[in-house]
């Protein structure tokens, strides 16, 4: 497989970051949002509107499902553009859009690339019946009525089975999550405050070993995070870049189905069939490649744990814990607050909430705002200088990580 | 709340399966109380979901179709006992898993039973219960 240029790791940074959110008591739709994400990413970056030769952004919201979305806000936005187009690999694509910005720049095609996403779930559609309707493959699982977190939980159960882990142990993941999403202010779980592990054995099954503590919530209300992506010769001149050490990106399937039929692969899996390393192992290798880094490097983490099990599966796959053993690390207290490897300081998927397909660029604002100093949340104790930002899409199928930094390497 | 486009039908009815040019065989099959699957003339492989050309090897040979005799084992499951939506609740606690055929290929499907007596590795049966919608499920033996 090729292997990507070492260089890219070099050329490009993000100038502009903004962010914006909705409720009940202050409902926005996606279009509005992403707007407001968009201005204060302009006015952050110090650029004009026109300057943006080139937009991306995931896929279409799930709040407003119209195709072509990218092209319905760049239109909305009145921005004729050389080039614009969403990254459709699930809510990976959300966080693979920093990656593409950064080619665009260095292949010399862009001055500025926005990369932008939205979504409000909560507050126009009902998630749970129509997630599984999106992420289930309609002919050989959705008749069966699976929820999401049904067909998540067959890698939990597996996991369980391969590695000895209980449910007690997902509920101390859920534990921890919410110890950093009390202090957020925009977290859906903020209101619950903190909680125990018999809180969370005592919540009910939502789809078996997962129970309601265990799985992340459709909120909040909405979401929306924008970023301007530009060369580091220009970043120079920013007040306050975030520099583009390294990024990675892998699909290895869409529907679960197809997943565990699959027998061999190019990408690294593991022995198949098996569901217990995903492409999220291959994909942080070609991001810490390209930085010239290690996963013990990172400061800080923002991952795509939607459910207890994956936060622990993703950790081993970014190489922070061997595999079977991110309880280990988990126990060890690192990524509490206080803790020297600060771990979704937003209280990650599960605390902070799934808003939509707009989660991904959630994790992308808290990681870009804990290295900069404002977050709005807990603040991480160890002033992390650099960061991997890593987001899963799809049915532990898509996956994109990268590696940012305050500092020029 | 806003209902879109396809998504607006499947609550008031148990969903259909989508069902491709591929599957055609699988599907008439399953009317008839019978598994099938597919099997590469080439490298041997079984293949699931089906396929017009064995994605496993680099020979692009037609997969031809096998009747399974619809033994295996549990290799995940999950009880649900929050539904996708209305329809399913007077059928819920319902269990979900992965079956590992005898004949080395993969099934996402129902397995009838007690959620308590569900665990991994258990044997199962494949059944086709007279349902709405024909579908083949799997029986803890």
């Amino acid at each position: 497989m090729k292997k990507p240029d070492r260089s890219l790791g070099r050329v490009a940074a993000i100038v502009g970051m903004g962010d914006a959110y909705a409720d009940e008591q202050n409902v926005k739709d996606p279009l509005q949002l992403a707007n407001e994400a968009t201005w204060g990413a302009i006015r952050d970056a110090g650029i004009k509107k026109d300057d943006i030769d080139i937009l991306l952004t995931g896929r279409a919201p799930w709040a407003d499902r119209r195709p072509q979305w990218n092209n319905i806000f760049a239109s909305y936005l009145q921005l004729p553009v050389r080039m614009t187009t969403e990254l459709t690999f699930h809510g990976a694509g959300v966080n693979a859009m920093i990656g593409q910005a950064a080619l665009a720049v260095a292949a010399g095609v862009a001055d500025y690339v926005l990369c932008v996403q939205a979504d409000a779930v909560q507050l126009f559609i009902d998630a749970t019946a129509v997630g599984a309707a999106t992420d289930a493959c309609p002919q050989f699982e959705f008749p069966y009525g699976p929820t999401i977190p049904t067909i998540y939980a067959q890698l939990a159960c597996r996991y369980m089975h391969e590695f000895d882990v209980t449910e007690e142990d997902f509920a101390e993941v859920a534990v921890q999550r919410q110890e950093w999403a009390v202090h957020h202010p925009k977290a859906a779980k903020r209101k619950h405050g903190l909680i125990t592990v018999e809180d969370v054995m005592k919540s009910p099954y939502i789809s078996s070993p997962l129970r309601r503590w265990m799985c992340a919530v459709w909120g909040p209300g909405g979401t929306a995070g924008a970023f301007i992506v530009t060369s580091v010769e220009r970043a120079a001149r920013a007040k306050n870049p975030i520099y583009i050490h390294g990024f990675g990106t892998c699909t290895t399937h869409e529907y679960l189905c197809e997943r565990i039929n699959l027998r061999k692969s190019r990408i690294p899996l593991g022995p198949l069939p098996a569901l217990t390393t995903t492409g999220a192992a291959y994909a942080a290798k070609e991001a810490y490649e390209m930085a010239d880094m290690q996963p013990q490097d990172m400061q800080l983490a923002a991952l795509a744990g939607n459910f207890s099990h994956t936060v622990l599966v993703q950790l081993e796959d970014l190489g922070f814990a061997p595999k079977g053993k991110a309880m280990d690390l988990m126990r060890s207290g690192r990524m509490r607050p206080g803790g020297d490897f600060p771990v979704d300081t937003n209280g990650g998927w599960m605390g902070f909430g799934q808003p939509g397909i707009s989660v991904a660029a959630d994790s992308l604002v808290e990681t870009i705002r804990q290295l900069r100093g404002n977050p709005l949340g807990l603040k991480a104790g160890n002033n992390p200088k650099v960061a991997m930002a890593y987001s899963a899409g799809g049915m532990l199928a898509c996956h994109s990580a990268v590696i940012l930094g305050t500092e020029k390497s | 709340m806003l209902e879109q486009g396809e998504f607006a039908n499947f609550k008031e009815s148990y969903p259909q399966p989508r069902v491709t040019q591929d599957a055609l065989p699988y599907w008439e099959a399953v009317r008839n109380k019978k598994l099938l699957f597919q099997r590469c003339p080439a490298c041997s492989g079984a293949i699931f979901p089906p396929r017009s050309i064995c994605p496993m090897c680099d020979a692009g040979a037609k997969p031809a179709w096998e009747q399974s005799k619809g033994a295996g084992s549990i290799y995940s499951f999950s009880v649900v006992h929050r539904p996708p939506s209305a329809i399913w609740k007077s059928h819920a606690p319902y269990t979900i898993g992965l079956v590992r055929l005898d004949e080395d290929y993969f099934l996402f499907a129902e397995i009838e039973g007690k959620p308590e007596d569900m665990a991994v590795d258990k044997r199962v049966q494949v059944n086709f219960p007279d349902r709405e919608v024909p579908l083949p499920t799997f029986r803890l033996v």
